[in-house]
């Protein structure tokens, strides 16, 4: 995002000089928003986090026991767990590193970090998309302002994981259509 | 694509709509099979599943979730009201998101001789870019109504798509004006602080849907000490824990029950299968889990039907109250096998 000015768009050259005059306190209003709007988002993102972090689900009683089952025992024929089977793997594997006692707090933690990496990957997808300053940071703050997605963020379950991953192979497929003149959503 | 779908079965909706979005671009046709190997790779743990344990995986992958809506008494009709209901509240949800472009675009109508206005009519790469949006915009909505049930985290990916496509899409439109980059800007300031008020007043409060893990550990702690006392004066006296609420059991050094691994989720529909699919009752009827060395944690589900059937056998068996722990909605109960009385 850098080697933009933060607030003058490439073609402000074409605004009339009255148009300057007129815009001239809306001016400094936009630089300091733009100044202060990516540290605003950032802060917003950790105390999103912490709120979600602090946020107990019935759903974490599926997810986590089922995790600490596997690998001893066969999924599906004696571990009965009503999803497919990625997100067992992934919890079997925190467990391993962190032991079963803090499982809950990694699987906790882990879904907060993805939805930050959905938040992170779509914010770049919408400035690929319009490359300009504040086009990623209205993104994020809308994304984690939203309460569907902030669900995922707020449980140890099987949501935040397919999220991540298909933001990460669907997102750029949407953003990176080839544009001969120039960078993509660039006109 | 093949991950996410291995994660969860309804993002294969989306998947295939990747695929579409190969399919109809002549550009990136040749890709197609590309993007097919990397979903099929993607996609083999389920496929595992499938070949060694057929019946199993389908019913808990695919005819559980149909047998649940019938548990919550949903009929075809109810299904279609939930669904419509989520559909109204993704609407609501956009009202952040439209009023913030909308504000921008009338605080900014003064400036309208300066918007770059996209060029009418549209080429031939833009229609299909539109087509595009489009194809993932719908399968998104799909797989967000599959079961057709409606939770607030199956509509995150169609919210997704709409926020990361409208913001830049607005901006397009009206970059040019230094008015609706201000309000963008501001508007995203405002919601921030608005939203961050609210969840700054609400940390320091509990209850059942704001409970920190730091509570759920020092419950877990607990019973792993009593767990710990117990085999220590008598070894072996509970081989296993069965729980519907079984994160506190975690690290205690007994294993947990092999019914403990979906919560409630199986446990509650145990009726629905006694009457559609009695040979799956070996996951739902909890009696099937309980034996002379199993402890049992109860009460967060405490008006759920088989935790009183926990509570009675613990009850007919001599079992021993061990002790109660404070967790959301209900203190949690375990109760221990009578060899383990000191």
């Amino acid at each position: 995002m850098s080697g933009h000015n933060p607030v003058i768009p490439a073609n402000a050259a074409t605004h009339s000089a009255s148009l300057d005059t007129r815009t001239q306190p809306l001016h400094a209003v936009e630089n300091a928003a733009a100044l202060v709007l990516p540290y605003a988002a950032c802060l917003y993102a950790i105390i999103r986090s912490i709120k979600a972090f602090g946020t107990y689900s019935h759903d974490d009683h599926m997810y986590i026991p089922a995790a600490s089952l596997f690998p001893h025992l066969a999924l599906y024929r004696e571990i009965p767990f009503v999803q497919t089977p990625l997100s067992i793997f992934i919890y079997a594997l925190l467990k391993l590193l962190v032991g079963p006692a803090y499982l809950y707090l990694a699987a906790k933690l882990a879904s907060v970090l993805l939805v930050l990496g959905v938040t992170a990957i779509s914010a770049k997808t919408a400035y690929r998309l319009f490359p300009r300053p504040y086009v990623p940071w209205t993104a994020a703050t809308l994304i984690l302002l939203n309460a569907h997605i902030f669900a995922n963020m707020s449980e140890a379950a099987n949501y935040a994981l397919p999220l991540f991953l298909s933001s990460s192979s669907l997102l750029p497929v949407i953003c990176t259509s080839p544009n001969r003149k120039g960078r993509p959503g660039e006109r | 694509m093949g991950l996410a779908a291995s994660g969860k079965i309804s993002f294969l909706v989306l998947a295939g709509a990747v695929a579409l979005l190969f399919l109809i671009d002549r550009r990136r046709r040749p890709l197609t099979v590309h993007y097919l190997a990397g979903c099929a790779v993607g996609i083999l743990p389920c496929v595992y599943y499938l070949v060694i344990d057929r019946s199993d995986f389908l019913f808990l992958n695919f005819e559980f979730h149909l047998l649940t809506n019938q548990f919550r008494g949903l009929t075809f009709f109810g299904s279609v009201i939930s669904v419509m209901d989520g559909c109204l509240d993704f609407a609501i949800f956009a009202i952040p998101l439209l009023a913030l472009v909308a504000a921008a675009f009338i605080l900014a109508r003064r400036d309208w001789r300066e918007f770059d206005w996209p060029a009418f009519p549209l080429s031939a790469r833009e229609k299909l870019n539109i087509a595009k949006v489009a194809i993932i915009f719908v399968a998104a909505v799909i797989a967000a109504v599959l079961p057709m049930i409606y939770f607030l985290q199956y509509w995150s990916t169609p919210a997704l798509v709409l926020i990361v496509l409208s913001v830049p899409a607005a901006a397009m439109i009206a970059d040019r004006s230094s008015t609706f980059r201000t309000t963008m800007m501001v508007g995203s300031l405002i919601l921030i602080g608005l939203s961050s008020a609210h969840d700054l007043r609400g940390l320091g409060r509990q209850g059942a849907d704001n409970y920190p893990p730091v509570l759920v550990m020092r419950a877990q702690e607990s019973i792993s000490r009593l767990l710990g006392d117990s085999l220590g004066k008598h070894p072996g006296c509970v081989t296993e824990i069965l729980s519907a609420s079984a994160v506190p059991a975690l690290g205690s050094g007994v294993p947990l029950s092999p019914g403990s691994a979906a919560g409630e989720f199986l446990f509650r529909i145990d009726g629905v299968l006694q009457a559609k699919k009695p040979e799956f009752r070996k996951y739902s009827d909890v009696t099937r889990y309980l034996g002379p060395a199993t402890g049992l944690l109860t009460g967060y589900y405490g008006n759920r039907e088989f935790e009183h059937r926990m509570v009675a056998y613990a009850a007919s068996h001599g079992f021993i109250l061990a002790g109660t722990f404070k967790y959301p909605k209900a203190p949690l109960s375990l109760y221990l096998p009578p060899e383990c009385r000191s």
